[in-house]
């Protein structure tokens, strides 16, 4: 069963490499269920948070809290879509939405019948025999997505996964993803540097500034919760857009 | 198949008309004369040189194979223990060869030696070239499944050193032969014993008809590689992928 999604707190988080600090005591918080998304240029650091937020990275000073304790607790199922499909291509499309699960220890036939589920989900369940090379880039990146749902994450971490497809494939998987957020409880946080992508998908905006180092300001999205194709067409949502492209030019400049 | 006969006709042409003497170079009819004539003693030295080539090459795979693993262990197994590698890959084996007939005795055991020894470098290199290659991004995504090290190897890290494995496998299939080769100039079987009892014999046409089954020997084992790779690599590898 899915769990509740996890909250996630980042306390003076500072990450520094040798002669560059992309994260610079970065501070927030983020209820459970919520979808948020990171926007900023390219280098800002974006991926970094998220790979911090998902504990594959340390931060150099500072402490980022998931859930109650540290990210990498029992009940912390946490799924990461990278920003190419990063499939294993010596694996079909079945053995490549599999592996979470065999890698946490769980029955073939168990790991099976998950991985066809959530193959489901993202329309590929037609594909479980194919070999990544034989898909297209957008199958590839649903495989993808749809091996980071396996295990059914209460967080969801997406690092720019669409920014390679074209526009129309692009606006689908933006659709079904907002759709997945809205029957699970998971907690999502989506990194982009495309203004509409933030605007169209998430509750909540980090925009990130390379200048800073940090958080530059935080925008709530006023769109309802039910969003659709026609969504793109509100008022509401091109006066964001509008905002959120004002707010990204203070930035750059 | 025409530019062969091109070439052989002309070879033969070349020595029948004694611009070259058949003591240099013999021609091609005596050759394939001295291949049938000589057909069992040939026959049987290409069997046991087949099979020195097989163990040395076996060896090689196994041993090139596990101690790249173990090299890939940790930084400092691999920072100590990697030159002894290069050795394999230095030594001149003509000058070390006779030392093996001391150290295994006549016959086989120094021949597979031989064999083993100029042929397990690329296979640990090539292996531990793959290992090191893995996708840091399929790494970061094993690290978040909590993934043991034995989960990683066998799922990660092997299958996606496999091309390199068997790069390695072809350079070192032909190189096991060569060095079986050697060793038998000097362990006194195979092959490489009727090419050295011929040349003392002057006969150059059995010289060449046994350099012939060893260089068939040689493709055999590579086209071998070559139709295991096909069958490994088909469905994922660029190098074996065909256009659809």
């Amino acid at each position: 069963m899915s769990l509740p999604g996890l909250s996630v707190e980042a306390i003076e988080v500072t990450k520094r490499f040798a002669s560059l600090t992309p994260i610079r005591s970065v501070s927030f918080k983020v209820k459970p269920g919520e979808f948020i998304s990171l926007l900023g240029p390219s280098g800002c650091g974006k991926s970094t948070l998220l790979k911090m937020i998902a504990g594959l990275r340390e931060p150099t000073s500072g402490k980022m809290v998931v859930g109650e304790g540290s990210p990498n607790q029992e009940d912390t199922r946490v799924g990461y879509v990278f920003q190419d499909a990063y499939l294993l291509p010596w694996r079909k499309v079945l053995g490549n939405v599999t592996l979470p699960l065999e890698l946490l220890g769980a029955t073939k036939v168990e790991a099976e019948f998950k991985a066809r589920k959530a193959l489901e989900r993202v329309g590929l369940i037609d594909f479980e025999g194919y070999y990544p090379a034989n898909l297209s880039g957008g199958m590839k990146m649903r495989v993808s997505l749809a091996r980071s749902l396996v295990t059914e994450p209460n967080l969801l971490l997406l690092d720019e996964p669409f920014a390679a497809l074209d526009e129309v494939t692009r606006l689908k998987l933006d659709q079904d993803l907002r759709d997945l957020w809205m029957e699970s409880k998971m907690t999502v946080f989506f990194v982009t540097h495309s203004i509409s992508e933030a605007a169209f998908l998430t509750d909540r905006i980090f925009m990130l500034s390379k200048k800073t180092a940090g958080i530059h300001c935080t925008i709530e999205n006023p769109l309802p919760r039910n969003r659709t194709l026609m969504t793109r067409g509100d008022s509401l949502f091109s006066q964001l857009n509008q905002e959120l492209f004002v707010k990204f030019q203070e930035l750059e400049a | 198949m025409i530019a062969f006969f091109v070439i052989v006709s002309l070879w033969e042409f070349i020595v029948r008309i004694k611009w070259m003497s058949s003591f240099i170079l013999p021609e091609p009819s005596s050759i394939l004369k001295s291949l049938i004539e000589d057909r069992e003693e040939l026959w049987g030295a290409l069997r046991t040189t087949a099979f020195s080539v097989s163990v040395s090459f076996g060896l090689s795979v196994l041993m090139g194979v596990s101690s790249a693993i173990i090299l890939f262990t940790s930084e400092s197994v691999l920072f100590a223990f990697y030159p002894y590698t290069i050795f394999f890959q230095t030594v001149p084996i003509i000058a070390i060869a006779p030392l093996l007939v001391i150290w295994f005795g006549y016959g086989i055991p120094a021949v597979v030696a031989s064999g083993f020894i100029v042929s397990v470098f690329p296979v640990v290199a090539s292996t531990l070239t793959g290992l090191l290659s893995a996708d840091p991004a399929l790494k970061d995504l094993f690290k978040l499944y909590r993934a043991s090290r034995w989960q990683s190897m066998v799922k990660l890290y092997l299958p996606s050193s496999l091309p390199f494995i068997l790069n390695g496998l072809r350079i070192s299939g032909g190189l096991a032969v060569i060095g079986a080769i050697v060793g038998e100039f000097l362990g006194g079987v195979g092959i490489g014993s009727i090419i050295d009892v011929a040349r003392a014999q002057q006969r150059i046409d059995k010289v060449f008809a046994a350099v012939l089954l060893a260089s068939g020997l040689g493709l055999f084992l590579i086209k071998g590689i070559d139709l295991v790779s096909y069958f490994l690599l088909k469905n994922w590898h660029p190098s074996e992928l065909k256009e659809s």
